[in-house]
């Protein structure tokens, strides 16, 4: 009783524990988890594990290799003993299941004893030994162990192991298994006509008849020969009836390949965009930097994603409509088609952890509204910027949670107005907000003890670094005695246009300044290394 | 700066925020399209509108094109007619300024080639600040804020008039942003075609008379500035930039 309760006992310490939890998923990651990194590693290490050892024992049929020999493969058995049983491991959860009785027993007031759970253990052990994989990771090692050398022919059961770690053929595997219907139709269809052109051929070839057909055997081999088209030719019929079976045979041996390609082919088309999903959801999973979700391939949304993909940030495009999903494919843009209003779609991409915002682009207010409420709903901390078309959606947004709204015609409607009064003027800004001749405006973060104490605005020597200051952005405002001018407020800043030269800077300011790329590039980096005062 | 009369052609979303924008700013405008439903409600607005078929250049040129017209907004949402419309338009008016929506890449160049003096991408422009918005946060935070949000601080261009203390001036020895609180950007010099020199660029470029000046600031401050340049004195250093050089 004690024994049992002290079990109990370490199943809570376990289930308590994080090391072991982190151990455990560790582990999870490296063999199982199919959206790992680290798992792509170990996959191929051990296909060039498997391919080596396999190389070494076809080898060792004409040669000797000695001690290297023995240790290679010694060393190759243990690493896949050792996966063996992190696999076994990782299958089930044997403390949770010894919990799960004791406080069920604890729960009906039952004594609580150690079979039934550890029945359970087992039997979920026997269930993972008995898959197709497991018994092919066990034949990999069993023949190494010396007593069993005749079962050496096992070893190549090694090269089945890759299936494993190659994921497209486990893909494979999975598609053709959906279209087990067909096949078992197939097969039946195939296995009629063989037995049946089998034995008429045996019927009419016999030697007894002058034929080259020995037994039942021959027949089914000879069928099978010439029904795939293959057609060796080293058993060829030679009665006229024994030619009219081989004709037919040969006809419905046309009919049974194109069955079979075309089940295969179309099992395949079915899935395909599907398979393709699922590699833009694990490329994206394997991503190093956090990924921006673009919602809405129209116009718009291709220029952002153009510009996206000019700075290198990691980008999905989500469309519903497949010519925009084409020419996105063209661009060699991640992309999925689908609506993004579903939940488990943007799940699936990442909005709730790993996406770092999510632009809603699309033509359609609705939409734009319904994407921008799910994605907050999922992740209150994503950077939502949202499109709308009516100046009336512009409030709904913002109230279920957009960051930014954009307004395309708004935004037309003042760059014509602009326009009209100052065209050069304003050319000129435009070309410098868009970063035109190299020439922008920047921003430069002042940091701890990056500037003496009461450094103003007057002791840096803009001019002399080809720069100019437009204004400094502050995070509290300043005092009034320091100030002469009223900053504009910001939304989490005061922004101070043209400071005075008695402006004093502190940590925390961030200046903005007009100027060429490599001017702003030298400005910080003197900076940094404190040599921007000037000579008083 | 004299104020030319503006025709607007389009009845739509976007025309009808070009007008209020406009109105707003005290233009002279007309709103033009075919289509007398939208029309009805622009009137309902207080907008001053006409109902007529653009293809018929006779009823174009009724409008005063070529008059007394300066600034024309070809705002269809289809390319097509935006085109068709500015070349019946160039014909009637080589010298007028013409603005005009476009929807696709492809037809910009079209438009340029009919002779529009500036094309209005919308989806390449809300493109692009959304991409300045991601890229660059606090930037496009002030500039929202300041220049084309509230119209706080304005940008402003001001021509270099013959004899004006601005005249023979180098820009390096301007000191707006002292003499007033004004940030000055560059200076496009008409000379040579209209190339963008940046304040820092070329310190030792004197202003001349073809010269047009791109200040930034309150427009207070840019106002003061415009007087004092015509009235040809020197900038005391006074109004809101009370101190000197340090």
């Amino acid at each position: 009783m004690s024994f049992s309760l002290f079990i109990v006992q370490r199943c809570y310490d376990l289930e308590a524990s994080s090391r072991y939890k982190k151990t455990k998923r560790f582990f999870y990651d490296l063999l199982e988890n199919p959206r790992s990194r680290q798992r792509s590693w170990f996959d191929i290490g051990m296909i060039l594990l498997v391919l080596s050892s396999v190389y070494l024992l076809i080898y060792e049929v004409g040669n000797d290799l000695g001690a290297f020999g023995f240790y290679f493969e010694l060393f190759a058995v243990t690493v896949f003993i050792i996966e063996y049983l992190l696999r076994l491991w990782l299958h089930s959860d044997s403390h949770r299941i010894i919990i799960d009785h004791y406080e069920k027993s604890q729960f009906v007031d039952r004594p609580f004893r150690l079979g039934p759970p550890l029945r359970e253990i087992l039997a979920k052990k026997w269930d993972y030994i008995t898959t197709p994989m497991a018994i092919i990771d066990l034949l990999a090692i069993i023949p190494s162990y010396r007593p069993l050398r005749f079962l050496r022919i096992f070893l190549l059961f090694r090269l089945f192991k890759l299936f494993r770690y190659a994921r497209s053929t486990t893909e494979f595997v999975k598609v053709l298994s959906e279209k087990r219907f067909e096949f078992y139709t197939l097969a039946i269809f195939l296995a009629f006509v063989v037995f049946t052109a089998a034995a008429a051929i045996y019927f009419f070839e016999s030697r007894s008849q002058g034929g080259e057909i020995d037994n039942i055997f021959d027949g089914i081999y000879w069928a099978l020969i010439t029904i795939s088209t293959v057609g060796y030719g080293d058993i060829i019929p030679h009665t006229p009836e024994g030619r009219v079976i081989t004709l037919a045979l040969i006809i419905s041996g046309m009919g049974v390949m194109a069955f079979t390609t075309s089940i295969v082919v179309s099992a395949f088309s079915e899935k395909m965009s599907e398979m393709r999903q699922n590699q833009v959801f694990s490329e994206l999973e394997r991503m190093k930097a956090r990924h921006t979700i673009l919602c809405g391939f129209g116009r718009m949304g291709q220029m952002v994603a153009e510009r996206l993909a000019r700075d290198k940030m990691p980008f999905v495009v989500i469309d519903p409509d497949p010519d925009n999903m084409e020419q996105a494919k063209h661009l060699g843009y991640l992309v999925i088609q689908g609506y993004g209003e579903r939940t488990e779609l943007l799940k699936s991409v990442g909005v709730e952890r790993r996406a770092e915002r999510i632009l809603c682009l699309t033509g359609d207010d609705v939409v734009n509204v319904y994407i921008t409420l799910t994605a907050r709903s999922l992740n209150p901390g994503i950077e939502i910027i949202s499109r709308a078309n009516r100046q009336e959606t512009v409030r709904k947004l913002i109230q279920v949670g957009a960051n930014h709204t954009i307004k395309p015609y708004k935004t037309v409607a003042l760059i014509a107005s602009e326009f009209l009064g100052k065209p050069v003027a304003f050319e000129a800004i435009n070309g410098v907000l868009s970063g035109k001749h190299g020439i922008g405006l920047e921003t430069v973060s002042i940091r701890e003890n990056m500037l003496r104490d009461d450094t103003r605005i007057g002791d840096i020597d803009f001019w002399g670094s080809r720069l100019l200051l437009f204004g400094v952005l502050t995070k509290q405002p300043r005092p009034e005695d320091e100030m002469c001018r009223d900053p504009f407020s910001m939304r989490e800043r005061s922004f101070y246009f043209n400071p005075q030269p008695s402006f004093r800077l502190q940590a925390g300011d961030v200046l903005l300044v007009f100027g060429h790329e490599y001017s702003i590039v030298h400005f910080k980096d003197r900076l940094e290394s404190n040599k921007l005062r000037k000579r008083r | 700066m004299k104020r030319c009369r503006v025709v607007i052609f389009g009845c739509n979303r976007v025309s009808l925020e070009v007008a209020r924008n406009l109105r707003e700013r005290d233009w002279d405008l007309l709103l033009v399209s075919a289509d007398p439903d939208c029309l009805k409600s622009a009137e309902a607005e207080g907008l001053a509108v006409r109902e007529i078929d653009y293809t018929n250049d006779e009823e174009l040129k009724a409008l005063g094109l070529g008059d007394d017209v300066g600034v024309v907004f070809t705002l269809f949402e289809k390319d097509s007619r935006n085109v068709f419309l500015v070349i019946s338009i160039r014909y009637l008016a080589p010298d007028i300024r013409i603005i005009s929506l476009c929807q696709s890449e492809h037809s910009e160049s079209k438009l340029r080639a009919a002779g529009v003096n500036k094309v209005i991408d919308p989806y390449k422009i809300s493109g692009q600040r959304i991409h300045n918005m991601i890229k660059r946060p606090l930037v496009t935070e002030v500039i929202e804020r300041t220049i084309f949000g509230d119209r706080r601080l304005g940008v402003m261009e001001l021509e270099v008039e013959k004899g004006s203390f601005l005249d023979g001036r180098s820009l390096g020895e301007l000191n707006l942003s002292i003499h007033y609180n004004l940030v000055l950007l560059g200076v496009v010099d008409r000379e040579s075609g209209n190339e963008f020199i940046f304040a820092t660029g070329n310190v030792d470029h004197r202003l001349g008379p073809e010269d047009v000046l791109v200040v930034i600031g309150p427009t207070r401050e840019i106002e003061r500035f415009e007087q004092d340049s015509r009235a040809k004195k020197t900038p005391s250093a006074g109004g809101e930039g009370e101190e000197g050089r340090p």
